[in-house]
């Protein structure tokens, strides 16, 4: 059951803010630097494991599909995240791992491979920045403008008049003909077939 | 237009559930919307991430920031504090489950096997009733020569008129001490407490026999009561030693083997 307490926290933590990000972590340490030194692990290790699973829960929550339950259900679920990311990480080096007795208990429902999905992610990001920094100014500014920011065509405009955005009307086009061209450099980016190969 | 706008509000985050469901039901219908919208998910997923002040950079600086205020060595040092004080913790245990197991195994088993031999050597030799311990005790009576009026008492044990030789018996010290022997510990400590005193007065006796008796009885119930074991010890060796009152020796051996083979 959440809280209107937990709600705030959640989506100040949904957008990342320093303050809830720097809690969050210092509150995780501990648990994940036990659970790193328990399997075979350095605190070094503890700290990048940290970081990216993290990075991937942010990632999970920003997602339309994720629904948010309470603030006990997102620590389980993240520290499921820690368990499965570094039972990867040991599977990778062939070393043995032992699951936790609370972890075990939870673990029933989620089987995802974590590890290879948040490649596939970082690939896939990694091929919309390179493409994004192939079009041409104007375009990334539209696009991000209107994609990532979400503002309306008015504010582009109103934004950015210069004589290639003089009219509401030619930022519509503008941004059509943007659009083509960032998924034609995504779609002929060198890594995308490989994506798709393997999200296949 | 209209299509435009449901992408932007699902993407970030805006729709209301219902909005969110039915727009899902309508990407599920339509695999063009869908990869779309995966297309500008992916988009703003990757920029709010990697993206310029992305969440990788936030991530970083409060890693730094922690690093800084050593909470993962803090961390450390608490774990390997805690893995400490389980090895501490299971010693204890450890220690604990054994010295339970010691006194288990070599003193509390040995006691109640001891308790046992005592309590069982007594009970087969108690008598049936009062009439059949005062015949056995007629013929103990018997090696006590020099008490005076020895037939009389003979006579009134076997009639089971214990109340008159009470009478005739407080006229002799040493009849009176051989009745005490009788009443108290072949009668089997009804009143263990005065039984007890009563046998342990007579186990200095002048009287051998007297003497005996009162000491290999009062060595059962020492070693019933766990108490004064050595004492118990002493008396039943000295009893298998001697050699006046054979039945006695015999029984004595037969406890000491016993306990021997604890």
């Amino acid at each position: 059951m959440k809280t209107e307490e937990d709600q705030i926290f959640f989506e100040n933590l949904q957008r990342a803010d320093s303050k809830t990000l720097q809690e969050f972590m210092e509150s995780k340490a501990q648990k994940v630097v036990n659970h790193v030194l328990k399997n075979s692990g350095r605190v070094e290790d503890a700290q990048e494991l940290l970081s990216d699973c993290l990075l991937e829960l942010l990632k999970r929550i920003n997602l339309p599909k994720f629904v948010f339950e309470g603030k006990p259900e997102l620590d389980a679920y993240f520290m499921r995240i820690i368990t499965n990311r570094w039972r990867d990480v040991l599977r990778k080096k062939g070393k043995t791992y032992t699951v936790p007795m609370e972890i075990k208990k939870m673990d029933t429902f989620d089987t995802e491979n974590i590890f290879e999905m948040a490649e596939l992610k970082e690939l896939w990001e990694k091929v919309i920045q390179e493409s994004m920094k192939e079009l041409s100014t104007i375009c990334q500014i539209c696009i991000k403008a209107k994609y990532f920011f979400a503002w309306s065509y008015e504010k582009i405009f109103q934004t950015y008049q210069d004589e290639k955005l003089n009219k509401v009307e030619l930022v519509k086009s503008r941004l059509q003909d943007c659009k083509k061209q960032f998924r034609q450099k995504v779609e002929n980016h060198p890594l995308y077939k490989k994506i798709k190969k393997d999200g296949n | 237009m209209e299509t435009e706008n449901k992408i932007l509000k699902y993407i970030h985050l805006q729709m209301n559930e219902t909005e969110k469901q039915a727009f899902e039901q309508e990407l599920n219908n339509n695999p063009e919307l869908k990869a779309e919208v995966d297309f500008w998910l992916n988009y703003v997923l990757a920029e709010k991430l990697y993206g310029k002040d992305g969440f990788k950079q936030k991530i970083e600086q409060s890693t730094d920031i922690l690093k800084k205020n050593n909470v993962f060595k803090k961390a450390e040092k608490e774990y390997q504090k805690q893995r400490k004080f389980r090895w501490l913790k299971i010693s204890i245990a450890a220690c604990i489950s054994l010295m339970c197991f010691f006194y288990f195994w070599k003193i509390y088993l040995p006691k109640e096997k001891q308790k046992q031999i005592a309590q069982k050597t007594l009970e087969e030799q108690k008598p049936a009733n009062f009439f059949e311990s005062s015949l056995e005790f007629v013929d103990q009576i018997q090696g006590f020569t020099n008490i005076e009026n020895q037939k009389d008492i003979q006579k009134l044990i076997l009639s089971g008129q214990c109340d008159s030789l009470k009478t005739i018996m407080s006229e002799n010290s040493a009849a009176e001490g051989i009745l005490f022997f009788y009443y108290t510990g072949c009668g089997y400590m009804e009143n263990e407490s005065l039984s007890l005193q009563k046998l342990a007065g007579l186990a200095n006796s002048e009287n051998s026999n007297l003497r005996l008796y009162s000491r290999y009885y009062l060595a059962l119930f020492y070693l019933i009561q766990e108490e004064n074991e050595d004492q118990a010890f002493t008396y039943l060796r000295e009893i298998a030693k001697q050699n006046d009152i054979l039945e006695l020796q015999n029984a004595a051996q037969e406890v000491l083997g016993s306990l021997e083979k604890i």
